[in-house]
Formats: structure tokens, sequence, C-alpha cells
């Protein structure tokens, strides 16, 4: 499910045309968009604006296919046919005759963002209020603020009674199968939701791939309500290119748009101090979103300080989390055997039940392994001065053949023939099904065959040619 | 997928010198169309990609100054402007840039007899700064780097052994000079892109400078490999000799520490080493000539 739209421009491009139009209106929107394509693409975008608008049309000059194949070296040809086929996916060029043409809206704005244009990037309407003292929010206090919010949502899946969230949220979670209904209510739990296999992954993902995962749901989920999305994804693109540390107005919004942002406010992408100070503050959370959603890999970047790492992994197996963290623990429980728990660190076990435990929960061992990575303590993390793997080898090792061993048997649909008169039935049947490649398994002793189920037809067509008399199936 | 910071060094020639001849015509480029081309590339280079750093030095005939990132002042300067039509952190860095600019070209002392351009003194600013930023990285961070070069004044020769040694080094720490030159063909700045395996360009026409720059100069080795690039051109590969700073097609070579000389001295200035000269006048003159190439 971490495929769902693992980036940005699949996610654009799956969107109806009118929304991308609108979307292209503005460069924040624009210039992110830009910086999700690949570089190759991005180069020879550039190239096309350094061309200046026809000036008979207004509109972007458009240069002949062949020319800007020509652009690019001849053993790379098939890149570019990739991006001209994504670039036409998402409206960015358009075709028209044999000509490449960048959609005027999208040049403009995009050239605005970078060599400064016409459209406003933000409406601010005030003029330069001195930020005073008492708005000025520190940025610890900001991403602390940031983190505590966005666990207190991912504390609702672990555990309904802790988290508080609005409705809203509930809706995504469920709308996103991460949360899924309570059918059975005889049992004594009261809870009406329940966390799917989906939503254990979710846990187990990186904090950036969470947010982008959540917020595309709950796009979706607002869409199907009816709202024009573009509005918050223009917003939101805005959010991504803001300063970190300075508010800005929300003076002029309007009531959905207000609505949204109290819904990023709940996540901890925004702070507000009250709803009716008209000023908020974009944090981490919400700059991170949109900038560089191709490197959520691991957390290697600078800029994962919102989560610093607490997991010591031992090569005996043992998991120490250096964290008080409800929720981190809980995360932690889900594939490790928890022994000890201290007032600051808490001692796990990795096992083969508890890895098996967490696999029938869907997780894959490549998440454990990416939770681990992108946790790790610094003291960790210093093994990689050594040029060793961030997690020991065995482990990972280990980890891996516990899920493979799960995939040892693989089932087909087939059918049997068994029953022959005579060897040479025998070997017609299991020769014909072999050239067909339809052949799964056979035993001249036993005088069996088995064969796919595609191919069962034909092999009984010619069973029925040979012998028309009877035939044993 | 590697996530690793790309830096990049501007060197711009900002030689009065160059400018001040280029008023009077109206076909190419002025200096306020030139600064405005730059800073134009500066800016699409950092919103080219969010790994992007960018650092610029600009050189004079005589001094060099750090543009860009502000020396002075180097905490988070947060906008107190609120209404921009542009990416707010482009804006910063604009405005930083335009007064860094301002403040060096009015500072720029007028008494000053030679004509041709600090490269060398910015090339080794630059590879101070790149050889600092090598030391900070962190384990597990990936780091690379580039230099730009863009002269507009022609070269002088007196910088020939200065210029060589810094691109060496560049070489030795694998980063790539590129090499954009507005005026005549530079043989210093061919070498330097030549060795580091950079791209060299003579603009053909100033006006498309932009053009050029967005398309060469951008992206790394990597994207380069997709790219059609202009044919390379035959390297001018001749040294300066040591005594008087020409460029030489032939020379003497020190057989002790290779300088090179224009012509035939009884001692080496470099190594102090004495040549055997009544050898040489007896006729085998020609075993230490050599081509210097």
């Amino acid at each position: 499910m971490s495929g769902q739209f693992a980036n940005l421009q699949e996610y654009i491009s799956s969107l109806p045309t009118n929304v991308t139009q609108n979307i292209y209106g503005h460069p924040a929107s624009c210039l992110a968009i830009f910086r999700e394509l690949p570089v190759l693409a991005r180069t020879i975008i550039m190239r096309f604006i350094c061309l200046p608008n026809s000036e008979l049309t207004g509109q972007p000059q458009p240069i002949s296919q062949g020319v800007a194949s020509s652009w690019i070296n001849p053993s790379h040809q098939n890149t570019y046919k990739n991006i001209t086929r994504m670039l036409v996916k998402l409206g960015i060029w358009n075709e028209v005759g044999t000509d490449w043409q960048l959609d005027v809206t999208f040049r403009n704005n995009l050239t605005g963002a970078i060599f400064g244009g016409t459209t406003n990037w933000l409406d601010e309407t005030d003029s330069v209020s001195t930020p005073s003292e008492r708005s000025i929010k520190k940025l610890e206090e900001l991403n602390t603020y940031s983190s505590t919010r966005w666990d207190c949502v991912l504390q609702y899946l672990v555990n309904p009674d802790r988290g508080q969230i609005t409705r809203d949220t509930i809706d995504v979670f469920v709308h996103a199968k991460l949360l899924k209904r309570n059918d059975d209510t005889s049992s004594a739990s009261t809870d009406p939701y329940q966390i799917t296999g989906t939503g254990f992954q979710f846990l187990l993902m990186n904090r950036r791939t969470q947010v982008w995962f959540f917020i595309i749901n709950s796009l979706e989920t607002r869409q199907q309500r009816g709202e024009d999305i573009s509005e918050h994804l223009i917003f939101l693109f805005q959010l991504s290119f803001a300063t970190f540390g300075k508010d800005y107005s929300c003076e002029k919004f309007s009531a959905t748009k207000e609505n949204f942002l109290q819904h990023l406010r709940e996540l901890g992408l925004i702070w507000q101090k009250t709803r009716k100070i008209k000023r908020y503050f974009p944090t981490k959370l919400a700059i991170e979103l949109a900038s560089g959603l191709a490197t959520t890999t691991y957390g290697e970047h600078g800029n994962d300080e919102i989560q610093s790492g607490f997991l010591v992994v031992e090569t005996n197996y043992r998991v120490y989390a250096y964290t008080n963290n409800d929720l981190y623990l809980r995360i932690t429980a889900l594939f490790c055997k928890m022994l000890y728990r201290f007032p600051n660190m808490s001692v796990g076990l990795i096992t083969r039940q508890s890895i098996r435990k967490a696999l029938s929960n869907e997780i894959s061992a490549d998440l454990i392994l990416n939770f681990l990575k992108s946790h790790a303590h610094p003291q960790m993390r210093k093994r990689l001065l050594e040029n060793k793997p961030l997690i020991p080898t065995t482990i990972s090792d280990q980890i891996r053949l516990w899920e493979m061993e799960r995939d040892r048997i693989v089932d087909q649909e087939g059918m049997l023939y068994s029953q022959f008169n005579s060897a040479n039935d025998f070997e017609l049947i299991e020769k014909y099904a072999k050239d067909l490649n339809v052949l799964l398994w056979s035993n001249s002793q036993k005088r069996c065959v088995i064969v796919s189920k595609a191919g069962h037809e034909e092999v009984k067509r010619f069973w029925k040619m040979q012998r028309p008399k009877g035939s044993n199936d | 997928m590697s996530s690793s910071v790309k830096h990049l060094v501007v060197i711009i020639d900002l030689n009065p010198y160059y400018w001040s001849d280029k008023i009077a015509s109206s076909t190419t480029l002025n200096f306020k169309q030139y600064l405005n081309i730059i800073i134009q590339f500066c800016n699409a280079y950092i919103a080219f990609d969010i790994n992007h750093r960018l650092i610029i030095i600009g050189c004079s005939n005589n001094e060099t100054h750090f543009l860009y990132p502000d020396p002075t002042n180097e905490s988070i300067i947060i906008p107190t402007v609120t209404k921009t039509n542009m990416f707010e952190q482009l804006f910063v860095v604009d405005r930083v840039v335009e007064n860094n600019l301002k403040q060096f070209i009015e500072d720029l002392s007028p008494m000053n007899t030679s004509s041709g351009s600090m490269i060398t003194m910015a090339l080794t600013q630059a590879l101070c700064y790149i050889n600092r930023l090598i030391r900070e990285t962190l384990a597990g961070e990936k780091n690379s780097f580039r230099i730009l070069i863009i002269q507009t004044t022609n070269d002088t020769s007196k910088q020939y052994m200065n210029f060589m040694n810094a691109v060496f080094t560049s070489e030795k720490i694998n980063v790539p000079i590129d090499g954009c030159i507005l005026n005549n063909d530079s043989s210093l700045l061919q070498q330097a892109c030549d060795l580091t395996s950079g791209i060299y360009l003579r603009v053909p026409d100033p006006n498309g400078l932009l053009q050029y720059l967005l398309w060469l100069y951008l992206t790394d080795k990597e994207v380069r490999k997709m790219l059609a690039l202009p044919t390379k051109v035959a390297v001018d590969y001749r040294p300066a000799c040591f005594c008087h700073h020409k460029l030489i097609d032939t020379g003497y070579v020190c057989s002790v520490c290779l300088s090179i000389y224009c012509d035939n001295a009884s001692t080496c200035s470099t190594c102090r080493s004495a040549f055997d000269i009544t050898n040489t006048s007896n006729g085998a003159n020609d075993s230490s000539k050599r081509q210097a190439r």
C-alpha cells in the first residue's frame, strides 16, 4: 500500500484535468511539481523556459519534436521517451502537430516562481506587522508541538482510548483502510474501530511518508464529499515553501479553507494560538511535506531531527529502546518480545515468533528493517563511520529469512489426470502437456499428471481426439 | 535513491575593465544584463532541486568577495517583506546577493594597473571553502562539489603557476571545474576544464548566455551523460614559462624539477641547480630543449 501514489507526480496525474489546471495556476504548486520531476525532465523544461513567449499568440513557443530529441544523447533516447510520456500525462507538455509546447499557465507560473513574475505567491493583505514578541514561537517549541500532535494521531491507531482526535481524522483513517469498523459487537472490547494490517504498516513507515499518505487520503475523503481540493493542494504547496519560524496570515481564508486549516492544525502541520488569532506558523512537518518526497527512503537526512534515534540493535537479537514515548514502545512491541521496562529505557528481544506475529499482521521485513534504521540511536549510526551496515547483518538476514519461510508454499490451481490404462497413454499426455508448457507435475510410477488450469481445456480436447471412446479425467 | 547534497561554487568575473569598453555597443550584453542573467541562473539552480546548495564568489581585477552565503551574517534571515511574487527563499537569496554585490562594487579601488581578473584567487578560496565542507561532512552523508567559473576577461599568464596548482588540487579532490567564457578562448580555463572533466564553453552569442548556463551548467555529470553536449575543441595545452610568464610553444625544461623556461639560463630559479652551459654550447642544445607539452 505504500506503493499507492509513491510520489507526487503519480498523484497529480491521477487527478482530473480541471483540478490540475487549477493547481498550475499558482507558482508554488508549479515549483513543487517541477522539483519532483526526474532530473532530465527538469533540464529540458529549463531549456523550454528560456525561450520567450511568442509575440503573436502570447503562448509559449512550440519546439519541433525532432529538435527536442536532438538535445538528448542518442544512447538515452529511451529515457527521453519515458519523460515525454510523463510530461504529457501531467499536462505540462502539449502535442501541437509535430511540436511540443509547454502549458502556458505552467510556464508562466514556474518562471514567476524562479525569476519573479506577476502572480502573488502569498495572498498576504496586511502590511508588515512587526512580529510582536508574544506571537513569535520558538523554533524548538514548534517542533515539539508538531511531533506531539502527530504522535497523538498515531496513538489513536494503537490505543483508541488515549489519542483525542476529531471525527474528520477518523473518517480519513477509515477511508485509508487503516481502521475498520469493528463488526464483532459481542466481544468485550467497546472500541468501534479496529486497526487493520495496513494500519500496522502505516505505523512503521517513516514520518514523512506517513504524513504524505495521510494527507492524500484526507484529500480524497474531501473530494468524495464534493469539496474542491485544488484550493487545498495549492495551500499545501504554499506551506511547503514557507519559511520555518515565520507566521502567516489566514485572514482571508474561505470557510472550507479555514476548515482544512483546522484539520492541519490538529495533525500538527501548522500551529495557531487560538482560532481567533488569524496568524499561523507552519511546522517542519508541513514544510517537508512536498519538498523532496523522493528521498523518503531512510531518515539519513539531517532533517529527521523530530524523531531522533533511540533504538539500539545488538547481534544477540536484543533491542534497546531509549525512550519513554508510549507510542514508539507500542510500535516496537509489534515485532519485538518486550522483556523489561525501565524509567528511561526498555529492552526487547527479536524472536522468530515475534517476527512471525508481525508478518501475519501484514508487516513486511523491509518495513521492520526500515523502522530500525530510521530510528537508530546515534551510537548505532557510528557504525556507518566504520563502513559497517547500520543494522548488524545477522539480524537483517535473519529477519528476511523468517519472512521467506512463509513463502515456502506456492499454490497453483490444476487438474489431475490419473488411472491411465497404459503407460503409452500416460506418456502421450505427459509429453503433450510438457510441449504446451502446462505440465505442473507428473509421476510415471503412479501414472499421474497434473496440468495447470489454463491448459486443462486444451489437454482434454487432445485426449478426446486420441481416445474418442472414453476419457479418464 | 541517493539524496546527496550538491554544492556549486560560482565564480563570477566582475572586472570593471571589461565592462567599461562595452557601454557604447548595444548589440552585446551590458553589465546590468549580465548580472541579471547570473542571478537568474543562481535562482534556477536553487529552485532546481531541494538538495542544491549555492556559493557565489565575485572577483575583480584586484580582490575577491563571497557574495553568497553572507560572510558577515550567517543566521537565517526571516524575510520581513511579506508581499513577494517569488519563492520566498529565492527572494532572500537575491536580496543578500544584491546587497553584497553593491558593497563589493562600491569598494572597488580604481588604482590598479593590472587588468586581469583574480580568478586564481577566487578559485583557491573556493577550494578552501570546499575543503572545509568536506571536513564537516557527517558519517553517512554524501556531498558532491562543483565549481563554475564565468570569465569575461582574457587570461593573465602571470597566474599560470598558481592557477594550475589549484586545478591539480581540485582534480585530486574530485571537484570538476566548469568554464564559461564570454570573451576570447582562454587556454588556462580550457586546460582546467579538460583536466577535471568539466565542460568548457566559449559563448558565441552573449545574449544567449542564460540558455547556455541553464542547459549545460545546471546539472552535474550524471545528467550530462544524457545530453547532447557541444563538441570538444582541441585543448590548447601551452604552458607559461616561469621566468617571464609568457605562453610558449617550445621551451627549456629543467632536468631536476621540470620548471619551464623560455630562454636558456645558467641556473634554475626554482631549484637552484646549475646547468652545464659549456656542454650545451657544444651543439648539444637540442637535448635540453624540448617541446614543452
